[in-house]
């Protein structure tokens, strides 16, 4: 029994393109404990996003083994994966991804219908949430009326509600101009120093890797640099 | 995951798209309120045979003497004179499934009151044969047994007859000559419109049996009786038992024809119940057909819906929703329109139905568990359509969903 969080060893992910077999994630080990904040960058191609999409349990391992939260991932069934995501992993995307002409107490709250929380103590919550990430003045609001910063702090709300193990963001900055995109990283590196979450962020951008204080580096299927470093702002 | 949840999060997902809902959910109301409407001109037009079966009397069984003319003058002979009489005495006392039989003898005459004359048909027969054709007096009383045996010369008029004959004035107590006889009116019969045959009912004077024979046939005898079988009892026994009896008192032979013919108002009531229910099935079966269309509508709604909401469904997939809960929600939607396109098409078919009504003068007939049938059959057509599109969203691969632009 390790303390990690993720424990990934020799992870394989090979993709069948006709006849050709294409590794996309190439024999990758990576160990992350509770309360890191771990930026993978690399070029596009480089096996970074297929590498998040394993870590956030939504693709299975071709080969190797995940453990998270010492649960054996490779093992459970496809219905088990569902209820580890909508319990322990909190997913922030780069198109936020909520959900339209739909308040933003609902999308906050949208995690939770699928644990069967009831309807009034689903919006409670979310509203709690909201007003802790400085959007309590617009709980009634629709998605479409809140600017794209705001449109991902409603993101990152949806992502907390269910008080996951981990967060984690796949290029979470994409749609955002600099000032907005330094806002979201600051607003990861709050929760990641102040309530202790693990944050995992996906990026290309130097700059945005920058706010984490570790830096794995991904190319051609395979971690290249693995680094411990002095975090911006 | 509480139904209630997904309920809720369906409906939440119809308000977005009003008008698309409202339109996907218009092939159901209208295929819905086809069914209803027919399904309720249908029940409409089945009553109405069985009311006309039950109220009009329509239940009589007629026994023809046609053997008389076919068979020769030697059996003529041998019948004894008052063979009908006889013949309806025998059917009552041994006849188990008839509650009455009467000879009956029809002659056209001029009737002549004190404000005018009409001709008519004067019909003699028993007192039995009020119960027979199950007919009621609107005013006065029937003729009876005593008249009967008194040979008084009395008589009951139909409702047209009267109105010809006094036109506003109460016939009951006048007088009326009949081929220069005169016969005190006793009895004003109830109306019975105009029959399933087409003929009149009520252009008829009936007058005791006896007194017609002796006062207005002269020689003419009577060839016809009429029967009807008991409450509870097929009309086909009645018709077999009466059959057998004749037989038996005609002294036919095994290998011999009947000298008689039964003739069964309840044998063209079946045909005619026979041919409503076969319309009703066809009009039915039809009235499915767009409700099959609306049906195919909505799976095509659902799966452009699945389609245009690809993403969606992604992000519900990686926050933590299970296959089963996306195929849940998605049927729900479904069912929802199709329930509610049962429910308005219920309305809808309601006042359809009512307009026919109104309009055509059928009768329709609108049950409340057609509003029960209307909902579930929609909803299982909604489960049926369905399906397939939530199916196929909770198939979905949630990073390829995800990635869908």
């Amino acid at each position: 029994m390790s303390d990690s969080l993720i424990d990934i060893v020799d992870a394989w992910k090979v993709y069948t393109l006709g006849e050709v077999q294409v590794p996309a994630v190439r024999g990758v080990a990576l160990k992350v404990s509770r309360g890191e904040f771990v930026a993978i960058t690399g070029p596009s191609g480089s096996g970074k996003s297929t590498f998040m999409h394993l870590l956030g349990c939504l693709d299975r391992l071709s080969s190797g083994t995940y453990r998270f939260e010492n649960q054996p991932i490779h093992q459970l069934s496809k219905l088990q994966l569902s209820r580890l995501r909508n319990r322990r992993i909190g997913f922030v995307f780069q198109s936020f991804n909520l959900l339209s002409r739909t308040t933003i107490v609902d999308n906050v709250a949208l995690p939770l219908v699928y644990q069967g929380v009831k309807k009034k103590d689903r919006r409670r919550l979310a509203a709690e949430l909201l007003e802790r990430l400085g959007l309590g003045d617009r709980l009634r609001h629709h998605t479409n009326q809140l600017s794209g910063g705001q449109q991902q702090r409603v993101a990152i709300a949806r992502a907390l509600i269910t008080r996951p193990a981990m967060l984690l963001a796949d290029e979470p900055t994409g749609n955002l101009d600099t000032k907005t995109s330094h806002e979201i990283m600051t607003l990861f590196q709050q929760l990641n120093r102040n309530e202790g979450i693990t944050v995992v962020v996906v990026t290309h951008e130097a700059e945005i890797a920058a706010f984490a204080k570790r830096h794995v580096m991904f190319r051609d299927g395979l971690i290249v640099q693995d680094v411990m470093q002095a975090t911006a702002a | 995951m509480n139904p209630l949840i997904i309920l809720s999060e369906s409906l939440r997902s119809l308000q977005k798209n009003k008008v698309r809902t409202g339109l996907s959910v218009l092939g159901i109301v209208i295929g819905i309120a086809a069914v209803i409407t027919m399904v309720a001109v249908g029940e409409g037009a089945r009553r109405r045979v069985e009311k006309e079966i039950a109220t009009l009397g329509d239940d009589w069984i007629m026994i023809s003497y046609w053997g008389m003319q076919r068979g020769g003058a030697r059996r003529q002979q041998g019948m004894p004179p008052n063979f009908t009489s006889d013949d309806a005495d025998a059917i009552e006392r041994e006849c188990s499934a008839v509650r009455g039989a009467t000879p009956v003898n029809r002659i056209t005459m001029q009737v002549v009151s004190s404000y005018g004359n009409y001709q008519t048909n004067v019909l003699g027969a028993r007192p039995k044969y009020f119960d027979i054709r199950r007919w009621q007096m609107s005013a006065g009383r029937e003729f009876n047994a005593d008249d009967m045996r008194m040979l008084n010369k009395v008589c009951c008029i139909g409702a047209t007859v009267a109105r010809e004959l006094f036109g506003a004035v109460n016939p009951v107590g006048e007088t009326v000559r009949i081929n220069r006889v005169a016969f005190d009116i006793v009895g004003l019969l109830e109306s019975k419109g105009v029959g399933s045959d087409g003929r009149d009912n009520d252009d008829t004077v009936l007058v005791p049996f006896t007194s017609l024979e002796r006062y207005l046939a002269g020689s003419e005898r009577s060839g016809t009786l009429l029967a009807a079988a008991k409450q509870g009892y097929d009309p086909a026994t009645a018709r077999q038992q009466i059959r057998d009896l004749l037989r038996q008192r005609h002294r036919l032979a095994e290998d011999e024809d009947d000298d008689f013919r039964i003739f069964d108002r309840s044998l063209t009531m079946q045909a005619n119940a026979e041919a409503t229910r076969t319309f009703n099935t066809l009009l039915t079966t039809i009235a499915s057909i767009s409700l099959l269309v609306g049906g195919v509508g909505i799976m095509n709604i659902m799966l452009v819906s699945v389609t245009e909401r690809t993403r969606e469904i992604g992000l519900r997939m990686a926050i933590g929703a299970a296959g089963y809960q996306v195929l849940e929600q998605f049927l729900c939607e479904a069912v929802v329109l199709c329930g509610m396109g049962g429910l308005f098409g219920f309305i809808l078919g309601w006042l359809v139905s009512k307009l026919v009504s109104w309009n055509y003068g059928w009768d329709t007939i609108i049950s409340p568990w057609m509003a029960g049938l209307a909902v579930a059959f929609a909803t299982l057509v909604g489960v049926f359509f369905g399906f397939y599109p939530a199916w196929r969203a909770s198939q979905l691969d949630p990073i390829e969903a995800l990635r869908y632009e």
